[in-house]
């Protein structure tokens, strides 16, 4: 449900609650996911989600319904995320880098970092995209659109639409290049 | 050959080359820039795609943190808010406002209730055009 269906929109306006915990259902094993790597912990990055919701829910009438659901919660996410950051720093508590979450697993420490670190910066890079581009980036990787399907989804030309993913690509590539072997 | 790829994802490949499929590989195999932008659509794509389970527990107290609305139906007129009332009423009393000196104007007083209906009318109106769903309020 990353494009939320035009019939829904009165319902998601309304606030009502059985679309909207669907779209929780749906959205928060991502989120969580999205913000992890921002967090100090699993219990700091459940917070983080949590409030994210709660601005999702207040900010509901601001969704213009033209882009996808999920680029918008990213963006809200993205907001969530820099105003914990800045609340910390503003509290003079602020480590280097939020403590990254340390799966288990076979791999070692170091490279569960790295990874963890690599995530990190990407989702940063994905957050920091323009509203469109993101759009495109995720209709088109994570829902594995056609460019014809994504075009029509967001009401523009494909050419628009395999420029944006140029560009975001482009931006996204310069942004993990450190990574680069 | 456990590294060789599948027919299915040859396929795939094949189709999306629209099966004119030498030269795109040829030039894959030995540029940089098409390999790199390749690693960051899949990079990109795995950490878009990346899911973590969640504890039911973490939804229920989610919903239970958001003042959602369990009665309202799709479609239903949205909530009431400070801003749109006091609106309103700034509606009503300059339309009655108006309605007044339009009549001195004319034919002198009006009696009461012609000035109180239009600026009731004027005020319903209005939070009925804002109420109404899709409304887009930055407030």
């Amino acid at each position: 449900m990353t494009l939320l269906d035009p019939d829904l929109l009165p319902a998601f306006y309304a606030g009502n609650h059985a679309l909207f915990r669907r779209l929780v259902e749906a959205h928060t094993p991502r989120l969580i996911a999205f913000v992890r790597p921002f967090a100090d912990g699993e219990d700091d990055a459940e917070d983080l989600v949590q409030e994210t919701w709660q601005l999702v829910y207040r900010k509901r009438e601001t969704f213009r319904g033209t882009g996808t659901l999920l680029g918008w919660i990213y963006s809200i996410a993205r907001n969530v995320c820099l105003g914990r950051r800045r609340r910390v720093v503003a509290r003079g508590a602020v480590s280097p880098d939020p403590q990254l979450h340390m799966g288990s697993g076979a791999a070692s420490a170091d490279m569960v970092v790295e990874d963890a670190e690599f995530r990190r910066d990407l989702n940063a890079a994905i957050m920091q995209l323009p509203d469109r581009e993101r759009d495109v980036v995720i209709l088109r990787l994570l829902e594995q659109r056609s460019t014809l399907e994504t075009a029509s989804a967001l009401r523009c030309a494909e050419g628009t639409v395999k420029a944006a993913l140029h560009h975001a690509v482009g931006k996204l590539r310069t942004s993990i290049k450190e990574w680069a072997p | 050959m456990t590294d060789c790829l599948d027919s299915d994802i040859l396929t795939a490949v094949g189709q999306a080359l629209d099966w004119d499929v030498d030269e795109p590989l040829d030039h894959l195999g030995t540029c940089q820039s098409c390999r790199a932008t390749l690693a960051t659509l899949a990079a990109t794509r795995n950490t878009l795609a990346r899911q973590v389970a969640v504890d039911p527990k973490l939804v229920d107290r989610i919903m239970t943190q958001l003042p959602v609305n369990r009665t309202e139906e799709p479609g239903s007129a949205r909530a009431w808010k400070p801003v749109m009332v006091f609106n309103a009423g700034m509606v009503m009393i300059t339309t009655m406002a108006v309605a007044v000196m339009a009549a001195a104007q004319t034919s002198g007083p009006l009696p009461g209730w012609p000035v109180a209906a239009a600026g009731l009318v004027s005020a319903v109106g209005y939070l009925s055009w804002q109420r109404r769903p899709g409304v887009v309020n930055n407030e």
